[in-house]
Protein backbone atom coordinates (compact mmCIF):
# COMPACT_ATOMS: atom_id res chain seq x y z
CA UNK A 1 0.00 0.00 0.00
CA UNK A 2 1.63 3.17 -0.88
CA UNK A 3 1.49 6.24 1.27
CA UNK A 4 -0.51 7.82 -1.39
CA UNK A 5 -3.40 5.25 -0.55
CA UNK A 6 -3.10 5.63 2.99
CA UNK A 7 -3.42 9.48 2.57
CA UNK A 8 -6.74 9.01 0.46
CA UNK A 9 -8.72 6.67 2.91
CA UNK A 10 -10.20 8.79 5.75
CA UNK A 11 -10.30 6.92 9.01
CA UNK A 12 -13.92 5.38 9.55
CA UNK A 13 -14.57 6.99 12.59
CA UNK A 14 -14.77 10.58 10.80
CA UNK A 15 -17.17 8.83 7.88
CA UNK A 16 -20.89 8.90 7.73
CA UNK A 17 -22.11 5.75 8.11
CA UNK A 18 -24.75 6.06 5.50
CA UNK A 19 -23.15 8.41 2.98
CA UNK A 20 -19.54 7.13 3.06
CA UNK A 21 -17.93 10.57 2.64
CA UNK A 22 -16.21 12.71 5.44
CA UNK A 23 -19.08 14.32 7.55
CA UNK A 24 -19.71 18.04 7.92
CA UNK A 25 -22.23 18.28 10.28
CA UNK A 26 -21.79 15.17 12.66
CA UNK A 27 -24.98 14.42 14.89
CA UNK A 28 -25.28 11.06 17.42
CA UNK A 29 -28.80 9.78 16.82
CA UNK A 30 -30.19 7.29 19.18
CA UNK A 31 -28.96 4.58 18.74
CA UNK A 32 -25.57 5.56 19.86
CA UNK A 33 -23.38 6.04 16.13
CA UNK A 34 -23.10 9.24 14.26
CA UNK A 35 -24.00 10.57 11.20
CA UNK A 36 -24.01 13.36 9.24
CA UNK A 37 -27.28 15.20 9.76
CA UNK A 38 -28.62 15.99 6.60
CA UNK A 39 -28.16 12.07 6.15
CA UNK A 40 -29.62 10.78 9.01
CA UNK A 41 -32.62 13.53 8.59
CA UNK A 42 -33.46 11.93 5.23
CA UNK A 43 -33.22 8.59 6.12
CA UNK A 44 -35.56 9.35 9.45
CA UNK A 45 -37.83 10.34 6.63
CA UNK A 46 -38.87 6.76 5.83
CA UNK A 47 -37.43 4.68 8.56
CA UNK A 48 -37.49 4.55 12.33
CA UNK A 49 -34.86 2.05 11.97
CA UNK A 50 -31.16 2.24 12.98
CA UNK A 51 -29.25 2.81 9.59
CA UNK A 52 -26.00 0.92 11.38
CA UNK A 53 -28.22 -1.60 13.83
CA UNK A 54 -31.07 -2.14 12.00
CA UNK A 55 -33.11 -2.44 15.23
CA UNK A 56 -36.08 0.14 15.90
CA UNK A 57 -35.07 3.58 18.09
CA UNK A 58 -36.72 4.70 20.51
CA UNK A 59 -36.29 8.49 19.19
CA UNK A 60 -35.07 10.25 15.75
CA UNK A 61 -33.91 13.35 17.62
CA UNK A 62 -29.98 13.44 17.11
CA UNK A 63 -27.47 15.45 18.68
CA UNK A 64 -24.16 17.47 17.45
CA UNK A 65 -21.48 15.60 18.01
CA UNK A 66 -19.29 18.76 18.65
CA UNK A 67 -15.92 16.70 20.01
CA UNK A 68 -16.15 14.64 16.05
CA UNK A 69 -16.57 17.99 14.49
CA UNK A 70 -13.74 19.38 15.61
CA UNK A 71 -11.61 16.53 15.14
CA UNK A 72 -12.75 16.67 11.45
CA UNK A 73 -11.74 20.48 11.55
CA UNK A 74 -8.57 19.66 12.68
CA UNK A 75 -8.33 16.92 10.16
CA UNK A 76 -9.44 19.02 7.21
CA UNK A 77 -7.47 22.09 8.01
CA UNK A 78 -4.99 23.51 5.35
CA UNK A 79 -5.98 20.15 3.30
CA UNK A 80 -7.88 21.43 0.01
CA UNK A 81 -9.18 17.74 -0.74
CA UNK A 82 -9.87 16.98 2.61
CA UNK A 83 -12.67 20.53 2.86
CA UNK A 84 -13.91 19.57 -0.90
CA UNK A 85 -14.70 15.75 0.04
CA UNK A 86 -16.19 17.03 3.49
CA UNK A 87 -18.29 19.81 1.23
CA UNK A 88 -19.71 17.27 -0.70
CA UNK A 89 -21.59 15.68 2.10
CA UNK A 90 -23.42 19.35 2.55
CA UNK A 91 -24.55 18.88 -1.25
CA UNK A 92 -28.41 17.94 -1.26
CA UNK A 93 -28.44 16.53 -4.37
CA UNK A 94 -25.44 14.21 -3.17
CA UNK A 95 -27.47 13.06 0.08
CA UNK A 96 -30.95 12.45 -2.13
CA UNK A 97 -28.90 10.17 -5.00
CA UNK A 98 -27.14 8.53 -2.50
CA UNK A 99 -29.62 7.64 0.18
CA UNK A 100 -32.09 6.64 -2.80
CA UNK A 101 -29.58 4.29 -3.39
CA UNK A 102 -29.48 3.20 0.30
CA UNK A 103 -33.13 2.75 1.44
CA UNK A 104 -34.28 -0.18 3.05
CA UNK A 105 -37.26 -2.16 3.17
CA UNK A 106 -38.66 -3.89 6.41
CA UNK A 107 -38.66 -7.70 6.15
CA UNK A 108 -41.57 -9.69 7.44
CA UNK A 109 -41.04 -12.41 9.57
CA UNK A 110 -40.23 -15.84 8.53
CA UNK A 111 -41.54 -18.93 9.91
CA UNK A 112 -37.79 -20.09 11.45
CA UNK A 113 -38.27 -17.09 13.91
CA UNK A 114 -39.55 -19.89 16.95
CA UNK A 115 -40.35 -18.54 20.36
CA UNK A 116 -37.78 -17.05 22.49
CA UNK A 117 -36.54 -19.30 24.56
CA UNK A 118 -36.40 -22.09 22.13
CA UNK A 119 -34.65 -24.17 19.50
CA UNK A 120 -36.48 -26.65 17.32
CA UNK A 121 -34.73 -29.03 15.16
CA UNK A 122 -35.41 -32.12 13.67
CA UNK A 123 -32.18 -33.11 12.54
CA UNK A 124 -30.66 -32.63 15.91
CA UNK A 125 -29.99 -36.06 17.30
CA UNK A 126 -26.66 -35.17 19.89
CA UNK A 127 -26.48 -33.75 23.07
CA UNK A 128 -23.52 -32.01 21.66
CA UNK A 129 -23.02 -29.26 21.83
CA UNK A 130 -23.76 -26.27 23.81
CA UNK A 131 -24.26 -23.49 21.92
CA UNK A 132 -22.57 -19.89 23.13
CA UNK A 133 -23.84 -16.58 22.20
CA UNK A 134 -22.06 -13.22 23.45
CA UNK A 135 -24.68 -10.23 22.73
CA UNK A 136 -23.62 -6.90 23.19
CA UNK A 137 -26.57 -5.13 25.07
CA UNK A 138 -28.13 -2.30 25.63
CA UNK A 139 -25.53 1.26 25.93
CA UNK A 140 -27.14 2.28 28.75
CA UNK A 141 -26.80 -0.47 30.94
CA UNK A 142 -23.15 -1.25 29.50
CA UNK A 143 -23.06 -4.77 29.99
CA UNK A 144 -22.85 -7.85 27.92
CA UNK A 145 -24.53 -11.41 27.95
CA UNK A 146 -23.65 -14.44 27.79
CA UNK A 147 -26.05 -17.04 26.59
CA UNK A 148 -25.85 -20.97 26.54
CA UNK A 149 -28.08 -23.23 24.35
CA UNK A 150 -28.22 -26.55 25.28
CA UNK A 151 -29.66 -29.91 23.43
CA UNK A 152 -32.68 -31.19 25.25
CA UNK A 153 -33.03 -35.45 25.62
CA UNK A 154 -34.53 -35.77 23.23
CA UNK A 155 -31.81 -34.09 20.95
CA UNK A 156 -34.53 -32.07 18.78
CA UNK A 157 -34.85 -29.02 21.03
CA UNK A 158 -32.37 -26.53 22.19
CA UNK A 159 -32.99 -24.53 25.56
CA UNK A 160 -31.77 -21.47 26.53
CA UNK A 161 -29.87 -22.44 29.80
CA UNK A 162 -28.03 -19.53 31.12
CA UNK A 163 -28.04 -15.95 30.23
CA UNK A 164 -25.25 -14.32 32.22
CA UNK A 165 -24.58 -10.65 32.25
CA UNK A 166 -20.90 -10.10 31.90
CA UNK A 167 -19.44 -6.47 32.80
CA UNK A 168 -16.48 -5.25 35.02
CA UNK A 169 -17.21 -4.51 38.62
CA UNK A 170 -15.21 -1.58 38.81
CA UNK A 171 -17.44 0.66 36.38
CA UNK A 172 -20.93 -0.16 35.28
CA UNK A 173 -21.29 2.41 32.53
CA UNK A 174 -21.08 2.00 28.69
CA UNK A 175 -17.94 1.65 28.57
CA UNK A 176 -17.27 -1.24 30.34
CA UNK A 177 -19.81 -3.29 27.64
CA UNK A 178 -18.40 -6.24 26.05
CA UNK A 179 -17.01 -5.68 22.91
CA UNK A 180 -15.34 -8.71 21.53
CA UNK A 181 -14.99 -12.46 22.68
CA UNK A 182 -13.28 -15.83 21.85
CA UNK A 183 -12.73 -19.05 22.97
CA UNK A 184 -9.78 -20.21 24.79
CA UNK A 185 -10.27 -23.80 25.33
CA UNK A 186 -13.99 -25.82 26.38
CA UNK A 187 -14.70 -23.95 28.97
CA UNK A 188 -12.86 -20.89 29.20
CA UNK A 189 -13.58 -17.11 26.69
CA UNK A 190 -11.44 -14.33 26.68
CA UNK A 191 -13.56 -10.88 26.61
CA UNK A 192 -12.39 -7.42 25.34
CA UNK A 193 -14.57 -4.21 26.49
CA UNK A 194 -15.24 -0.54 25.06
CA UNK A 195 -13.18 0.79 28.15
CA UNK A 196 -9.99 -1.14 26.26
CA UNK A 197 -9.97 -3.29 28.78
CA UNK A 198 -9.53 -7.97 28.71
CA UNK A 199 -10.52 -10.25 30.95
CA UNK A 200 -10.92 -14.28 31.11
CA UNK A 201 -14.25 -16.12 31.53
CA UNK A 202 -14.71 -19.68 32.94
CA UNK A 203 -17.57 -21.78 32.31
CA UNK A 204 -19.31 -24.07 35.06
CA UNK A 205 -22.08 -25.94 35.73
CA UNK A 206 -23.37 -27.16 38.89
CA UNK A 207 -23.40 -30.56 39.56
CA UNK A 208 -26.70 -30.86 41.86
CA UNK A 209 -28.55 -28.48 40.00
CA UNK A 210 -27.21 -28.47 36.46
CA UNK A 211 -27.25 -24.77 35.78
CA UNK A 212 -24.38 -23.13 33.98
CA UNK A 213 -22.58 -20.22 34.95
CA UNK A 214 -20.40 -17.74 34.31
CA UNK A 215 -17.54 -16.69 36.17
CA UNK A 216 -14.95 -13.87 35.36
CA UNK A 217 -11.94 -15.16 36.44
CA UNK A 218 -9.73 -12.36 36.29
CA UNK A 219 -9.41 -8.80 34.27
CA UNK A 220 -6.83 -6.40 33.30
CA UNK A 221 -6.73 -3.35 35.91
CA UNK A 222 -3.03 -2.23 34.43
CA UNK A 223 -1.86 -1.67 30.50
CA UNK A 224 -5.19 -1.73 29.76
CA UNK A 225 -5.65 -0.54 25.72
CA UNK A 226 -6.50 3.39 25.52
CA UNK A 227 -9.72 2.58 23.27
CA UNK A 228 -12.25 -0.01 22.43
CA UNK A 229 -11.16 -3.55 22.37
CA UNK A 230 -12.00 -4.66 18.98
CA UNK A 231 -10.58 -8.50 18.92
CA UNK A 232 -8.77 -10.86 20.98
CA UNK A 233 -7.49 -14.48 20.45
CA UNK A 234 -5.79 -17.09 21.74
CA UNK A 235 -2.41 -17.41 20.94
CA UNK A 236 -1.30 -21.18 20.14
CA UNK A 237 2.06 -23.01 20.46
CA UNK A 238 3.37 -26.08 18.58
CA UNK A 239 2.65 -28.00 21.93
CA UNK A 240 -0.87 -26.97 22.06
CA UNK A 241 -1.93 -28.21 18.90
CA UNK A 242 -4.02 -31.56 18.49
CA UNK A 243 -3.23 -33.87 16.44
CA UNK A 244 -5.72 -32.39 13.97
CA UNK A 245 -4.51 -29.13 14.32
CA UNK A 246 -7.92 -27.90 14.94
CA UNK A 247 -8.50 -27.96 18.65
CA UNK A 248 -6.48 -25.78 21.28
CA UNK A 249 -5.76 -28.22 24.06
CA UNK A 250 -4.78 -25.32 26.43
CA UNK A 251 -3.26 -22.07 26.46
CA UNK A 252 -0.99 -19.56 27.99
CA UNK A 253 -0.82 -16.51 25.91
CA UNK A 254 -4.24 -14.47 24.12
CA UNK A 255 -3.65 -11.35 22.37
CA UNK A 256 -5.92 -8.25 21.97
CA UNK A 257 -6.45 -5.54 19.33
CA UNK A 258 -7.64 -2.55 20.24
CA UNK A 259 -8.86 0.70 18.21
CA UNK A 260 -5.62 2.73 19.66
CA UNK A 261 -3.90 1.00 17.41
CA UNK A 262 -1.87 -1.80 19.68
CA UNK A 263 -2.03 -5.36 19.92
CA UNK A 264 -1.27 -6.52 23.51
CA UNK A 265 -0.16 -10.08 24.41
CA UNK A 266 -0.75 -10.75 27.51
CA UNK A 267 0.65 -14.49 29.32
CA UNK A 268 -0.87 -16.69 31.87
CA UNK A 269 0.76 -16.49 35.41
CA UNK A 270 1.91 -20.43 36.18
CA UNK A 271 -0.15 -22.10 38.12
CA UNK A 272 -2.42 -18.93 39.08
CA UNK A 273 -5.43 -17.42 37.32
CA UNK A 274 -3.75 -14.05 37.33
CA UNK A 275 -2.65 -12.98 33.64
CA UNK A 276 0.06 -9.80 32.52
CA UNK A 277 1.19 -7.81 30.18
CA UNK A 278 3.64 -9.03 28.55
CA UNK A 279 4.31 -7.38 25.19
CA UNK A 280 2.73 -4.53 22.67
CA UNK A 281 2.51 -4.12 18.87
CA UNK A 282 1.49 -1.38 16.89
CA UNK A 283 -0.16 -1.02 13.38
CA UNK A 284 -0.48 2.39 11.66
CA UNK A 285 -4.47 2.77 12.92
CA UNK A 286 -7.22 0.90 13.99
CA UNK A 287 -6.82 -2.76 14.83
CA UNK A 288 -9.83 -4.24 14.25
CA UNK A 289 -9.24 -8.15 14.03
CA UNK A 290 -6.14 -10.41 15.41
CA UNK A 291 -5.71 -14.36 15.16
CA UNK A 292 -2.64 -16.70 15.85
CA UNK A 293 -0.68 -18.85 12.75
CA UNK A 294 -0.36 -22.39 13.18
CA UNK A 295 3.74 -21.60 13.59
CA UNK A 296 2.21 -19.11 17.48
CA UNK A 297 2.39 -15.95 15.38
CA UNK A 298 0.07 -13.64 15.74
CA UNK A 299 -1.95 -12.06 12.89
CA UNK A 300 -3.24 -9.03 13.08
CA UNK A 301 -5.36 -6.53 10.68
CA UNK A 302 -7.01 -3.03 10.59
CA UNK A 303 -7.55 0.22 9.41
CA UNK A 304 -3.74 0.76 7.78
CA UNK A 305 -5.25 -2.22 5.32
CA UNK A 306 -2.05 -4.25 5.78
CA UNK A 307 -1.85 -7.53 8.06
CA UNK A 308 0.96 -8.38 9.92
CA UNK A 309 2.84 -11.38 11.67
CA UNK A 310 4.14 -10.88 15.12
CA UNK A 311 6.30 -12.93 16.67
CA UNK A 312 5.61 -12.89 20.44
CA UNK A 313 9.12 -12.68 21.59
CA UNK A 314 9.90 -9.72 19.02
CA UNK A 315 7.17 -7.69 19.16
CA UNK A 316 9.09 -4.99 17.87
CA UNK A 317 8.55 -5.45 14.24
CA UNK A 318 6.41 -7.42 12.23
CA UNK A 319 7.95 -10.70 11.03
CA UNK A 320 6.14 -9.69 7.98
CA UNK A 321 3.77 -6.97 6.87
CA UNK A 322 0.90 -8.63 3.97
CA UNK A 323 -0.11 -6.55 1.56
CA UNK A 324 -3.13 -6.96 -0.63
CA UNK A 325 -6.23 -5.43 0.30
CA UNK A 326 -7.53 -2.16 -0.27
CA UNK A 327 -9.69 -1.13 2.56
CA UNK A 328 -9.92 -1.65 6.58
CA UNK A 329 -8.90 -5.68 6.71
CA UNK A 330 -12.35 -6.70 8.92
CA UNK A 331 -11.20 -10.51 9.95
CA UNK A 332 -8.46 -13.39 9.93
CA UNK A 333 -9.24 -16.94 10.22
CA UNK A 334 -6.50 -19.69 9.98
CA UNK A 335 -7.21 -22.73 8.38
CA UNK A 336 -6.05 -24.97 11.31
CA UNK A 337 -5.27 -28.15 9.62
CA UNK A 338 -2.52 -26.52 7.25
CA UNK A 339 1.00 -24.80 8.33
CA UNK A 340 1.40 -21.32 6.86
CA UNK A 341 -2.44 -20.59 5.47
CA UNK A 342 -4.75 -18.40 6.29
CA UNK A 343 -7.40 -16.16 4.84
CA UNK A 344 -8.48 -12.21 5.50
CA UNK A 345 -11.52 -10.15 4.81
CA UNK A 346 -11.60 -6.48 3.84
CA UNK A 347 -14.22 -3.70 3.68
CA UNK A 348 -12.74 -3.57 -0.03
CA UNK A 349 -14.97 -6.13 -0.81
CA UNK A 350 -12.23 -9.23 -1.15
CA UNK A 351 -11.20 -12.31 0.84
CA UNK A 352 -7.64 -12.74 0.43
CA UNK A 353 -6.16 -16.50 1.09
CA UNK A 354 -2.68 -16.29 2.10
CA UNK A 355 0.14 -19.21 2.26
CA UNK A 356 3.43 -17.99 4.04
CA UNK A 357 5.25 -20.99 2.85
CA UNK A 358 4.90 -19.45 -0.80
CA UNK A 359 7.28 -16.98 -2.91
CA UNK A 360 4.29 -14.98 -2.79
CA UNK A 361 1.80 -15.65 -0.36
CA UNK A 362 -1.11 -13.61 -1.63
CA UNK A 363 -2.45 -17.19 -3.00
CA UNK A 364 -5.49 -16.21 -3.73
CA UNK A 365 -8.52 -13.37 -3.74
CA UNK A 366 -11.71 -13.68 -3.51
CA UNK A 367 -14.36 -11.02 -4.78
CA UNK A 368 -16.97 -11.29 -2.26
CA UNK A 369 -18.90 -8.06 -3.82
CA UNK A 370 -19.38 -6.48 -0.55
CA UNK A 371 -17.48 -5.67 2.53
CA UNK A 372 -16.53 -8.92 4.61
CA UNK A 373 -17.13 -8.60 8.29
CA UNK A 374 -16.15 -12.17 9.50
CA UNK A 375 -14.55 -15.19 8.26
CA UNK A 376 -14.01 -18.88 9.76
CA UNK A 377 -12.04 -21.47 7.95
CA UNK A 378 -13.31 -25.60 8.82
CA UNK A 379 -11.60 -28.22 7.14
CA UNK A 380 -14.21 -28.96 3.90
CA UNK A 381 -15.23 -25.44 4.07
CA UNK A 382 -14.75 -21.82 4.49
CA UNK A 383 -18.00 -19.95 5.57
CA UNK A 384 -18.13 -16.07 4.37
CA UNK A 385 -20.48 -13.44 6.22
CA UNK A 386 -20.77 -9.93 4.96
CA UNK A 387 -22.30 -7.09 4.89
CA UNK A 388 -24.85 -6.67 1.40
CA UNK A 389 -24.57 -3.30 -0.09
CA UNK A 390 -28.59 -1.74 0.38
CA UNK A 391 -28.45 -1.02 -3.29
CA UNK A 392 -28.94 -4.35 -4.23
CA UNK A 393 -31.93 -4.40 -1.89
CA UNK A 394 -33.87 -2.34 -4.38
CA UNK A 395 -34.86 -5.21 -6.86
CA UNK A 396 -36.78 -6.67 -3.72
CA UNK A 397 -41.05 -7.32 -4.37
CA UNK B 1 -31.16 -8.46 1.57
CA UNK B 2 -28.58 -8.37 4.75
CA UNK B 3 -25.69 -10.41 6.02
CA UNK B 4 -24.82 -13.24 3.62
CA UNK B 5 -23.77 -16.63 5.30
CA UNK B 6 -21.55 -17.81 2.09
CA UNK B 7 -19.63 -20.78 1.80
CA UNK B 8 -16.68 -21.61 -0.76
CA UNK B 9 -14.48 -24.44 -1.33
CA UNK B 10 -10.90 -24.21 -0.13
CA UNK B 11 -9.60 -26.34 -3.05
CA UNK B 12 -11.02 -24.66 -5.68
CA UNK B 13 -12.11 -21.17 -4.01
CA UNK B 14 -15.62 -21.64 -5.78
CA UNK B 15 -18.54 -20.37 -4.05
CA UNK B 16 -20.76 -23.21 -3.12
CA UNK B 17 -23.65 -22.05 -1.52
CA UNK B 18 -25.70 -19.19 0.40
CA UNK B 19 -26.79 -19.80 3.67
CA UNK B 20 -30.18 -17.88 2.42
CA UNK B 21 -33.33 -18.24 3.80
CA UNK B 22 -36.09 -19.39 1.48
CA UNK B 23 -38.71 -16.62 0.48
CA UNK B 24 -41.83 -17.62 2.05
CA UNK B 25 -45.28 -18.50 -0.41
CA UNK B 26 -43.53 -17.65 -3.56
CA UNK B 27 -41.60 -19.95 -5.78
CA UNK B 28 -38.48 -18.53 -5.96
CA UNK B 29 -37.61 -19.01 -9.52
CA UNK B 30 -40.96 -18.08 -11.16
CA UNK B 31 -41.61 -14.71 -12.04
CA UNK B 32 -44.60 -12.50 -10.62
CA UNK B 33 -46.77 -10.19 -12.93
CA UNK B 34 -47.70 -7.40 -11.81
CA UNK B 35 -50.21 -4.60 -13.37
CA UNK B 36 -47.78 -2.71 -14.90
CA UNK B 37 -46.50 -5.88 -16.80
CA UNK B 38 -43.17 -5.71 -15.27
CA UNK B 39 -41.71 -9.30 -14.31
CA UNK B 40 -40.55 -9.47 -10.82
CA UNK B 41 -39.16 -12.31 -8.44
CA UNK B 42 -38.95 -12.89 -4.89
CA UNK B 43 -35.39 -13.91 -3.80
CA UNK B 44 -34.62 -15.50 -1.00
CA UNK B 45 -33.75 -13.81 2.50
CA UNK B 46 -30.00 -14.21 3.46
CA UNK B 47 -29.24 -15.36 6.65
CA UNK B 48 -29.34 -11.97 8.59
CA UNK B 49 -30.86 -8.21 7.76
CA UNK B 50 -28.00 -6.18 6.99
CA UNK B 51 -25.35 -7.41 8.60
CA UNK B 52 -23.55 -11.07 10.25
CA UNK B 53 -21.40 -10.36 12.93
CA UNK B 54 -20.35 -13.91 13.97
CA UNK B 55 -20.08 -17.12 12.52
CA UNK B 56 -18.76 -20.38 13.85
CA UNK B 57 -18.88 -24.13 12.59
CA UNK B 58 -19.17 -26.93 14.35
CA UNK B 59 -20.32 -30.85 14.41
CA UNK B 60 -23.96 -31.49 15.15
CA UNK B 61 -25.23 -35.17 14.47
CA UNK B 62 -22.17 -36.72 12.72
CA UNK B 63 -22.96 -33.22 10.36
CA UNK B 64 -21.42 -30.04 9.67
CA UNK B 65 -23.01 -27.04 11.08
CA UNK B 66 -22.45 -23.28 11.14
CA UNK B 67 -23.98 -20.91 13.67
CA UNK B 68 -24.14 -17.41 12.76
CA UNK B 69 -25.26 -14.34 14.80
CA UNK B 70 -26.22 -11.01 12.81
CA UNK B 71 -27.76 -7.51 13.17
CA UNK B 72 -31.34 -8.26 12.90
CA UNK B 73 -30.67 -10.33 16.80
CA UNK B 74 -31.08 -13.75 15.35
CA UNK B 75 -29.05 -16.57 16.40
CA UNK B 76 -29.45 -19.02 13.50
CA UNK B 77 -27.76 -22.45 12.98
CA UNK B 78 -27.27 -23.95 9.05
CA UNK B 79 -27.20 -27.48 8.64
CA UNK B 80 -26.19 -29.98 5.51
CA UNK B 81 -27.62 -32.95 5.22
CA UNK B 82 -25.95 -35.94 6.94
CA UNK B 83 -25.85 -37.60 3.76
CA UNK B 84 -23.25 -35.04 1.77
CA UNK B 85 -19.72 -34.83 3.32
CA UNK B 86 -19.04 -32.02 0.56
CA UNK B 87 -19.68 -29.77 -0.86
CA UNK B 88 -21.58 -27.94 2.45
CA UNK B 89 -25.72 -27.50 1.65
CA UNK B 90 -26.90 -25.37 4.41
CA UNK B 91 -30.31 -25.22 5.71
CA UNK B 92 -31.89 -23.06 7.92
CA UNK B 93 -32.38 -25.69 10.82
CA UNK B 94 -32.58 -23.57 13.86
CA UNK B 95 -32.81 -19.79 15.17
CA UNK B 96 -33.03 -17.99 17.78
CA UNK B 97 -34.37 -14.36 18.92
CA UNK B 98 -32.36 -12.97 21.49
CA UNK B 99 -34.59 -10.98 24.02
CA UNK B 100 -34.27 -7.28 24.40
CA UNK B 101 -34.37 -4.53 22.72
CA UNK B 102 -30.26 -4.06 21.66
CA UNK B 103 -28.88 -7.29 21.65
CA UNK B 104 -26.36 -8.17 19.05
CA UNK B 105 -24.51 -11.27 18.59
CA UNK B 106 -21.11 -10.23 18.96
CA UNK B 107 -19.49 -13.78 18.72
CA UNK B 108 -21.02 -17.32 18.48
CA UNK B 109 -19.43 -20.22 19.47
CA UNK B 110 -20.12 -24.19 20.12
CA UNK B 111 -18.71 -26.03 22.90
CA UNK B 112 -18.45 -29.49 21.69
CA UNK B 113 -16.71 -30.90 25.09
CA UNK B 114 -18.76 -29.27 27.47
CA UNK B 115 -19.74 -32.48 29.22
CA UNK B 116 -16.62 -33.96 29.21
Amino acid sequence: MSAQQVEDHFPDSLVCPILGTLMADPVIAADGHTYERAAITEWFKESSLSPMTGLNLNSKSVITNYALKTVIDDFCRGRPERIAAREESRRPEFIVKTMASRRVTPETTAPWEFDKGLLASKTAQTKKPVIVCTSRTSLNTGEGVLLAFEPQTDGKEFRLSMSHPLKLEKQHTTEASISCMERLNDHTFAAGTRDGGVSIWSLERNSSSGRITAKRTWAAEQDLHYSTTTCVTPVPTYSLLSNNGDSLKDFSLVASGSLDGSVKLWSKVQNTSQWKHSAVMHHRGEVRCVSSSNEGHILSGGSDWSLKMWDPNVPNEPVRTLDGHTHVVRCITTERATRGRFASGSNDEHVIVWDIRQPEPLVHKIEAGSPVLTLCWETGFCARAEELRRTQCRERV
Amino acid sequence: MGGWVRFWDPRTWRMLSDATIPATGVKMTSGVKLNDKTEKYLRPRSAHEVATFAVNPFELAGSKAVVSGGDDKMLRIWLSPPTSDEPFFPRASLAYELGGDDIIPISVDAVETFYL
